[in-house]
């Protein structure tokens, strides 16, 4: 067992949890976007990064473990300064019509830029206006987009089919496939969609609900519904982290 | 398909490589030029191109700080934008995931911070606070401002009386500057861009070493006006012959037998042969200026009753103890004595000893190789942090280990071990290497048990310090020991008293001397109410284009390491005709293509 303090609490763990975990065993919320338990453990979205003294710079909660002795702070200045900047950084990034966005009141990257008290967006807005084709049956707005990267990984890890990966490099990274998708890989591109799992709102259906898709035979195809926690039971609807979409 | 493959280099791999290789090229010859903003959003884009795009910061966040950066130079910014790339840039700094991030903003954290003056200025005023200085690359890079293009024109053109000449309009030294000049010319030159920077010192030594003839100053009239120069060392020749050539009446006091300060005091023969630099400054004292030899200058209240102006460039001539137990034992000499001795032509006999060496800087170096030469059985250079981190010329150090000295670096001397008053050792602590401190890498010590180095003899070269006291006391303002006084190198609160050199700027280069004692002969001028022009008078050959074409720099040699060490002759041999006439041709004449030819190229007088 490793016995450390977080924000003044004192906590004692097992050898190799999280920070995160630590700090979640004693209610103490670090928020994430990136963050998919095995699967996405990749710290990129540096939301959940917390100080830890004698280190000048932060460091992610999610992939990174505790060690004895070590002293946490989940909301210091320092962190809430950082924390806020890049999640400014990634609505800079993100079309947040939230208005006419499905998932508005079910999204994460919501719930977590209303918790730190972001009420305007000081940095230039760049999207990245990909186009897509509309015939393809599954949509994919990559204006939505954070690069959580958590659907690159499902489609690797999960479904091990390997279509879905970064394009571009540098400010210019986005989610999408090398070649253009053939329309017959629909189907493969499609079994993704009920694992994946998004704390914005990149992909979509071609509208309609589950009786018109059906009946169009794509099925249910909600991108990026993420009902089905990774290791759920199936049926089992898990909250992600703040998602509260369900079938 | 094959399980794994052979890694192999790509086309495109080898040619992102050579641009990386030109990039490197490019930003080492070009600190003079950008704009800091222009620069620090340039910057940023060039990390931005590093990022994998896996991160917040790095990915968005470099972008962002870029768009405001770009904000900051298109004048849409205001107060608050500073404090939001600040905060911005803070943020990549602390919760980038890895170097690629935390270093692009670390880099741009001290850039906003260093030039926030600048930043402000572009915000305020809409317009660079920065002035163009890079005129010409190299004529920027030379404290003394020569005319280099002007002066590799006429190497070219065989005219090398000519070239001097016009070197003499800024620097009156050419010879000691072909033979030991740190060239900070050639950091600047832009033909590093293309393959390698031009053999600025090597054309200068070709310069002076094939002079056709030599030739007189022209003299100003005799303006009735008395200076005294206390110290004849760069600076204070510097100073001299240029107010004699403004037809002022100069005194030259100097403490020792001989004149050249650290020139014949402190740099070996064997890289300034003394004849020569006798000649040189033979043919400065030539204009006319007198020299009490033998004289050192107590009551500066006295000297100033008697002179019109005085300058003071007295040089740092005093060593630096290291406070080490057995320092009094006999054996034990500092850099600066050993070195005065060899400067009167004393050659004391080393043979059968063995030296050590404390320190890494050039000074360390010098004795180091002098030490060789006055057959010393072994030397070890013993310095505290890595060989790296000396601060000596890499040439220096190279020639050094060449003529057989030992490298013992990360070792710190902790005592001199002695009997009977004699010294038997060195007693040295293991050193391991850390992070900055202060600019530079700092040793502590290591877990290791200390250790002798038996030896006959310590040459201790830590550093030189400054006779200021005798001045402060009469009361020239000084600061951690040296002659404080402002860019125009008037003393404050002391009229008509003007100082420079090493005195004020603590040890440096010979060409930091030159501009000092040139500055005070500017400002003397003026002080004593005259406006003396120092002209070009030298008609330049036209300018041809070349093109681009590719051709490595030439270098200078050195005689062979076994036959060198057992003399105290000059060591390095100068470009021949051939190489000279290439490395002429290499010059890309910055002050005709570029910005140059904006303002005529040059400075033709002061």
């Amino acid at each position: 067992m490793v016995t450390l303090t977080i924000d003044g609490k004192q906590v004692t763990v097992p050898e190799h949890t999280s920070i995160l975990d630590a700090a979640r065993s004693v209610n103490i919320n670090i928020p994430t976007l990136c963050f998919l338990r095995d699967i996405n453990e990749i710290g990129a979205c540096r939301a959940c990064v917390v100080e830890i003294e004698g280190i000048d710079q932060l460091v992610a909660a999610c992939n990174n473990t505790v060690l004895d002795g070590m002293v946490v702070r989940t909301n210091s200045p320092k962190v809430r300064m950082a924390r806020k900047a890049n999640v400014e950084f990634l609505l800079s990034q993100h079309d947040s019509e939230c208005t006419s966005c499905v998932r508005s009141g079910n999204c994460t990257l919501q719930t977590v830029a209303n918790d730190l008290g972001i009420t305007s967006l000081p940095y230039t807005k760049h999207l990245p206006h990909q186009p897509w084709n509309q015939d393809f049956p599954l949509i994919r707005n990559n204006d939505k987009c954070i690069n959580c990267l958590r659907c690159i990984q499902v489609c690797e890890k999960v479904q091990a089919e390997g279509i879905w990966d970064l394009t571009n490099r540098s400010s210019h990274t986005c989610v999408g496939v090398h070649h253009p998708l053939p329309h017959r890989s629909a189907p493969r591109a499609r079994r993704h969609r009920p694992r994946l799992r998004c704390p914005g709102r990149p992909g979509q259906d071609r509208g309609g609900t589950g009786g018109a898709r059906r009946a169009r035979g794509l099925g249910r195809a909600v991108w990026p519904s993420a009902r089905e926690g990774h290791g759920a039971a199936p049926g089992h609807r898990t909250q992600g982290y703040g998602l509260r979409l369900r079938v | 398909m094959a399980r794994l493959h052979v890694m192999q280099r790509s086309e495109a791999q080898a040619v992102m490589d050579s641009l990386h290789e030109a990039l490197g090229r490019r930003l080492a010859v070009s600190s003079l030029a950008p704009c800091p903003v222009e620069f620090t959003a340039a910057y940023v884009n060039m990390c931005a191109t590093q990022s994998c795009g896996k991160c917040t910061p790095c990915r968005v966040g470099l972008r962002a700080l870029s768009d405001l950066l770009n904000d900051v130079l298109e004048n849409r910014a205001d107060e608050h934008t500073l404090d939001l790339i600040e905060r911005t840039a803070r943020t990549i700094y602390l919760s980038a995931d890895c170097a690629i991030g935390y270093e692009a903003g670390d880099m741009a954290l001290t850039a906003i911070r260093g030039f926030r003056d600048d930043f402000e200025h572009h915000v305020q005023k809409h317009a660079c606070g920065f002035t163009q200085s890079q005129l010409v690359p190299c004529v920027s890079g030379c404290p003394a401002g020569v005319d280099i293009p002007g002066y590799i024109s006429l190497v070219e053109a065989r005219r090398y009386t000519d070239a001097v000449r016009l070197i003499r309009k800024d620097n009156p030294l050419p010879l000691v500057c072909g033979y030991v000049c740190e060239h900070p010319c050639e950091m600047n030159c832009r033909r590093g861009m293309v393959d390698d920077p031009m053999n600025i010192r090597g054309l200068k030594r070709f310069a002076v070493d094939h002079m056709e003839t030599d030739y007189r100053p022209n003299m100003a009239e005799k303006t009735g006006k008395r200076v005294a120069v206390v110290g004849g060392g760069p600076a204070g020749l510097s100073c001299a012959y240029y107010l004699s050539v403004m037809g002022h009446d100069v005194t030259i006091y100097e403490a020792r037998h001989k004149l050249g300060g650290m020139l014949r005091y402190g740099i070996p023969n064997y890289r300034l042969p003394h004849e020569r630099l006798d000649a040189e400054i033979q043919w400065i004292l030539d204009c006319g200026i007198k020299v009490k030899r033998d004289t050192k200058v107590e009551d500066l209240a006295a000297l100033r009753r008697d002179y019109d102006a005085v300058y003071l460039a007295i040089g740092a001539h005093l060593d630096r103890k290291l406070g080490l137990p057995g320092e009094e034992s006999v054996g034990v000499l500092s850099a600066v004595e050993m070195l005065r001795a060899l400067g009167d032509e004393v050659r004391p006999d080393f043979s059968h000893e063995r030296v050590c060496v404390i320190g890494g800087g050039n000074v360390a170096m010098d004795v180091a190789r002098s030490a060789i030469r006055l057959g010393a059985k072994k030397v070890t250079i013993v310095y505290r942090r890595r060989v790296a981190d000396m601060t000596a010329q890499d040439e220096e150090i190279a020639g050094a280990k060449a003529e057989g000295c030992e490298l013992l670096e990360l070792h710190a001397p902790i005592a001199i071990e002695s009997q009977d008053g004699y010294v038997t050792g060195l007693r040295v602590q293991r050193q391991i290497i850390g992070g900055l401190s202060r600019g530079r890498f700092a040793p502590r010590e290591a877990d290791a048990p200390e250790e002798v180095i038996p030896c006959e003899r310590v040459v201790v070269a830590i550093g030189q310090a400054i006779e200021s006291g005798p001045f402060e006391e009469q009361g020239v303002p000084c600061r951690r020991g040296r002659i404080d006084v402002g860019e125009d190198s008037a003393v404050p609160g002391m009229e008509g008293v003007f100082s420079g050199g090493d005195c004020q700027s603590g040890p440096a280069t010979v060409i930091r001397a030159v501009n000092a004692g040139k500055v005070a002969a500017g400002n003397i001028d003026n002080y004593l109410g005259f406006n003396h022009q120092v002209t070009l008078d030298v008609e330049l050959p036209p300018v041809q284009f070349k093109g681009k074409t590719s051709c490595a720099r030439c270098e200078m040699t050195l005689r062979e390491a076994e036959d060198r060490k057992r003399d105290f002759d000059l060591i390095e041999n100068g470009l021949t005709d051939e190489e000279a006439h290439q490395e002429a041709s290499r010059c890309l004449r910055c002050d005709h293509f570029g910005f140059g030819a904006f303002r005529g190229g040059r400075i033709e007088q002061w």
